[in-house]
């Protein structure tokens, strides 16, 4: 990539630090790689985010796009072979005395920090909890490894923690298999709670569950932010969730932001053209019914990025200037968010989409059209 | 029951392929305990329309799919193919009738054998189906068809080196390699990414225009049963709740479980609403989360009614059946003229009055 790295991160800050009050949680240029034989993969590319207290920030990308492991890079919760080569996090919590840069932190740091302070609802809930154990049992484990509370106190903690999200106290002695799919997701908030964290950070929390179900967890999600402030980092695949969801999001594609705005900015005027195209991506139930394209293809290896925007291959406005293009997140002229930036140098929220080139059509001059019979 | 004179919103595409009449599955769990898991399920499929199966988890819509696909005996009720009931006692019997049927599943990182590359997974059943065709050429032709090209390149690879959506493209040509006349499709698209999900619907569409499959597409996204299905049946606790156009039973659903779902979709035009701003949710629901209870005695009245915001004592009482509400629509439900006063005004005692 021919950019400087550091004079990119310097740029994307603008668009980064969107929260007028120092932000809870501040990433700044981290790069996350995976070490294999055949090369570095380079999951996450120089990213910048800010999350602000009480904000709301969604990390939307498909598989692979390195939004998870952004989230657990800057908790530090990645294991070799990934390798966080670069970047700061620092984190600003109220309880802690002065901003400390997560990446540097002691081990023992690192113990007070987590639980406490940043939270991790894990996607699936089935494999998160111990199955051997009652939900009692796992809860007193978050509160005791986490808080020094006498006996009486952690297990009041944990009836009420249950409380909190809903879910009968008679069901603190049941088993993981003995509860839905919804109650176990319910559960893993529970402990996420347990220590009052500032920062909780779901990761696709409600991606195995019904509809209905996900509904009432998002609610109850919603609800208990407002009640205690924490902030929250959702990543999900499913754009839609989230500009219901979220003050501000994040798109990610191929380890990199391709766009950050608000979740109003997100839906109206989309300026990335991979934006647009998640957001094309999922049928709607209301207004009229239109034919729909998705995103053909598929992200491109990241041992041997392309260069320049990573999303040419499947771009319907790519054009020969975009193997120069640095991904620098830069300020959407037209936007009303004055924070709404793009990678897109290129493409406007209002630039007209070009001619739709035809599908593919299958197997041409074949003759297995007429199976079936 | 007037179920009988509805006319399936799927019927105008072309000509019946399979009928389900009254299906019913019973599973006994433990001691003396039945689960109702479909019952009294009756519906059409036509050649070349989808008909889209909508309920949550355990709604009985995967079993039904089993059911029609004869890998589950039926407790109850008929199968028909082409107008002739379909028993299926030995071998050769469900052989002939999975090359006429053809199941795709969910998951396609477990529905793919590890071990095997794709040629292994298409030369299969095109061996079992179809004896005298040119099997290289007939499994490249397959490839072609639902794009996995070029074909050569994919020959010999193995699951693990495919991605999702290349691997459901794997399990559509499986399937398509009996060449079969109905496709049951059980959450195809549910475990792929956002953005490849469209990309497999349209597939799918075109698969069913070119081979002019009756498709069923079970899924628990209403919204991707209105943009890819002719007609929706609604099912909960193993009942079919609503049917009617995928259009209509959208944008004015009927049955309070139906209005449940279309709440709970995640709605992008909705900014600000229930669930940023405010902790109050919108919607008739008021314990929605509660499962639908399966068990046999738990089954007097009708089955949404301790989720049901207009549930009353002849609710917890009898079972409604189906009321029809126009040619294409009906739902089971006592109370339609609360619950959806715009669809049933002058339908008081007539039955088949027109709503539009």
């Amino acid at each position: 990539m021919s950019a400087d790295p550091a004079a990119k991160s310097a740029i994307g800050l603008a668009g980064a630090a969107a929260p007028s009050s120092s932000p809870v949680l501040d990433i700044r240029g981290l790069s996350v790689v995976y070490r294999t034989p055949a090369g570095d993969v380079r999951a996450v590319d120089h990213v910048n985010l800010a999350l602000g207290a009480g904000e709301v920030v969604g990390l939307a990308g498909e598989s692979g796009s390195g939004k998870s492991t952004l989230a657990y890079g800057a908790c530090r919760l990645l294991r070799a072979p990934a390798l966080v080569t670069n970047g700061s996090v620092t984190y600003r919590g109220r309880r802690v005395s002065r901003p400390a840069d997560i990446l540097k932190m002691r081990p023992d740091e690192l113990r007070r920090l987590r639980w406490r302070e940043i939270a991790i609802v894990f996607q699936s809930a089935m494999n998160a909890l111990n199955p051997v154990l009652k939900v009692r049992d796992q809860l007193l484990d978050a509160i005791y490894a986490h808080l020094k509370v006498p006996r009486a106190e952690a297990h009041s903690r944990a009836a009420s923690l249950l409380d909190l999200v809903g879910i009968p106290r008679s069901r603190l002695s049941s088993y993981p298999h003995e509860l839905s799919g919804g109650m176990r997701q319910r559960v893993m908030i529970a402990m996420a709670l347990a220590a009052e964290p500032e920062i909780i950070i779901m990761d696709e929390p409600t991606t195995a569950l019904d509809v209905v179900v996900q509904r009432d967890i998002l609610a109850q999600i919603v609800e208990l932010k407002d009640r205690l402030g924490f902030s929250i980092l959702f990543i999900t695949h499913d754009l839609s969730l989230l500009l219901e969801l979220a003050d501000r999001i994040a798109v990610m594609y191929a380890g990199q932001f391709v766009e950050i705005a608000t979740s109003d900015e997100i839906h109206r005027e989309a300026a990335h053209p991979y934006t647009k195209g998640l957001l094309n991506s999922f049928p709607s139930l209301r207004g009229p019914r239109r034919d729909l394209a998705g995103i053909p293809g598929s992200p491109p290896d990241l041992r041997n990025p392309p260069p320049g925007c990573p999303f040419v291959p499947r771009c319907v406005y790519a054009r020969p200037e975009c193997q120069d293009v640095d991904m620098q997140l830069l300020p959407v002229a037209t936007s009303r968010d004055p924070d709404h930036v793009t990678a897109c140098p290129f493409v406007l929220p209002d630039t007209p989409a070009p001619p739709v080139p035809p599908v593919p059509s299958a197997a041409p001059g074949n003759s297995a059209g007429e199976l079936g019979t | 029951m007037s179920e009988q004179t509805l006319t399936s919103a799927a019927a105008a595409r072309g000509p019946l392929a399979m009928e389900a009449i009254s299906l019913s599955k019973d599973f006994q769990i433990g001691r003396g305990h039945t689960l109702h898991a479909v019952r009294d399920v009756s519906f059409n499929l036509y050649r070349g329309a989808v008909v889209a199966l909508v309920g949550e988890s355990g709604s009985g819509k995967s079993t039904a799919a089993r059911l029609l696909a004869g890998q589950e005996p039926l407790t109850s009720g008929t199968i028909r193919l082409d107008g002739r009931q379909v028993r299926v006692s030995s071998r050769t019997d469900f052989r002939r009738y999975k090359s006429e049927v053809q199941l795709v599943f969910q998951d396609p990182f477990s529905s793919l054998n590890p071990i095997h590359t794709v040629r292994y997974h298409l030369e299969r059943p095109v061996k079992l189906h179809q004896r005298s065709v040119n099997l290289g050429r007939e499994v490249v032709s397959l490839m072609e068809q639902v794009r996995l090209t070029p074909a050569k390149q994919f020959l010999a690879k193995y699951p693990h080196e495919l991605s999702g959506g290349q691997r459901q493209r794997v399990s559509f040509a499986r399937a398509l390699a009996a060449r079969p006349s109905v496709l049951l499709a059980d959450e195809p698209v549910s475990m792929l990414d956002v953005s490849i999900r469209l990309e497999m619907l349209n597939l799918l569409d075109d698969l069913r225009q070119r081979f002019r499959l009756a498709m069923l597409y079970i899924t628990h996204d209403i919204a991707s049963a209105r943009y890819f299905a002719d007609e929706i049946l609604v099912m909960y606790a193993g009942e079919i709740v609503e049917r009617g156009p995928a259009e209509e039973v959208t944008q004015v659903p009927a049955h309070p479980y139906t209005q449940l779902l279309v709440t709970s979709a995640p709605d992008p035009d909705n900014l600000g609403s229930a669930l940023r701003g405010g902790s109050r949710r919108q919607g008739p629901a008021t314990e929605s989360g509660r499962p639908q209870n399966l068990d046999s005695s738990a089954t007097r009245g009708c089955p949404f009614n301790p989720r049901c915001p207009f549930a009353d004592d002849q609710c917890r009482r009898e079972d409604p059946a189906l009321v029809q509400i126009s040619q294409t629509r009906g739902a089971a439900c006592w109370h339609l003229d609360v619950a959806a006063p715009e669809l049933v005004s002058g339908l008081r005692g007539g039955g088949d009055t027109k709503t539009k």
